[in-house]
């Protein structure tokens, strides 16, 4: 049997396509990174060449990140997270952190939105008349 | 529980367990590697165990990948329902994913049934098609549930697993049947790490080809003993 030196560069390619798949549906996750990077990238208008440069890292290396967890917002534990993440992946911190951090407020605001919105709904809804 | 090769409880290797208390732990990079680490290979093995030339709604679908990524991000969020004493992670991951795509299917073919009325209601198996249903096969049942029974080797054969190789060969082999390729995972089971990665690859070349030329004697053997 014929060792292979490794992945063929089809198997590489399918196992990206798989991966970035991923990522994108992770997006509708709170629980993943993806879910507060990609809205704020598009939001900025910045494809995932242009999300990597930012963040210093390879294109490849992008949907692994947006498949971490989210970092848990308290100010320790985010640092912790963030750090576990860049050393992890080989992402530097500073661009990451300051990154996440942006991508973070621009979710904060958008649920905040998301929440007035409901709350206007719910009021509009309230003061409707009723039906006869 | 899904049975696995070599024995129907088998636990998960050591790796397997890393993986799991890092989930646990709420390591921020744990989802990722696990994702990374299983994707390929369940959507490899959804497409084994439902082919499209049996489940035509999986043609121009994203249905198998989204299978695989539920029971990845399910996992990653819910650690704790995976117990590694019960079984392996693909094992686990396998499960999960099948009954997934089942669902998945049935709902799009739920979805299609009001666009096209299907001609028997009472069809056996909503997820196969008229195709497969009326393909000749003996047996109508949900392939992923043949696949299955394939995978519950006979009793002798799976005690002469048990007899004839270690839980390690074991669990090389399962790697074989589940399409690992990487040469470092091989090296991760085999505790060969340390050695230069060209070492690496040609010990993980000679174990497999030894198991492989055993399992085939083995095969051979529970064919002529009937």
């Amino acid at each position: 049997m014929a060792e292979r030196r490794g992945p063929s560069r089809r198997g590489r390619d399918a196992r990206a396509a798989l991966l970035r798949h991923a990522a994108e549906r992770a997006a509708e996750h709170q629980f993943f990174v993806a879910s507060v990077l990609l809205p704020w990238a598009r939001a900025e208008g910045l494809d995932d060449a242009a999300l990597a440069a930012r963040l210093g890292c390879s294109v490849e290396v992008l949907p692994r990140l947006l498949l971490c967890r989210r970092p848990d917002p308290e100010p320790a534990a985010f640092q912790a997270d963030v750090t576990r993440i860049a050393e992890g992946l080989g992402i530097p911190l500073v661009p990451l952190v300051e990154t996440l951090r942006l991508a973070e407020t621009l979710a904060a605001l958008r649920e905040q939105a998301d929440a007035a919105g409901g709350l206007a709904a719910a009021r509009d809804r309230e003061s409707e008349p009723e039906a006869p | 529980m899904e049975p696995t090769i070599g024995s129907p409880a088998q636990a998960a290797s050591e790796q397997d367990r890393q993986l799991h208390a890092r989930l646990l732990a709420r390591d921020a990079q744990a989802p990722s590697d696990l994702t990374e680490q299983y994707l390929l290979a369940l959507v490899t093995y959804l497409r084994r165990v439902f082919p499209e030339r049996d489940f035509p709604l999986l043609r121009d679908s994203h249905l198998i990948e989204e299978a695989a990524e539920d029971a990845l991000f399910d996992l990653a969020k819910h650690p704790e329902h995976y117990d590694p004493a019960r079984s392996t992670l693909i094992s686990y991951l396998r499960m999960a994913a099948r009954g997934d795509l089942r669902n998945k299917l049935q709902r799009e073919a739920r979805h299609r049934r009001h666009l096209v009325p299907l001609p028997d209601e009472n069809a056996p198996g909503v997820e196969q098609s008229t195709l497969a249903r009326n393909s000749g096969r003996e047996d109508t049942e949900d392939p992923a549930l043949l696949e299955e029974r394939r995978e519950q080797l006979n009793p002798q054969f799976q005690a002469m697993l048990n007899t004839v190789f270690s839980d390690r060969d074991r669990a090389v082999i399962q790697l074989i049947l589940d399409g690992e390729r990487r040469a470092s995972v091989y090296a991760q089971i085999l505790g060969i790490t340390h050695l230069p990665r060209s070492e690496q690859r040609r010990e993980v070349k000679r174990v497999k080809d030894r198991l492989l030329k055993r399992l085939r004697r083995l095969v051979l053997q529970v064919k002529r003993d009937g």
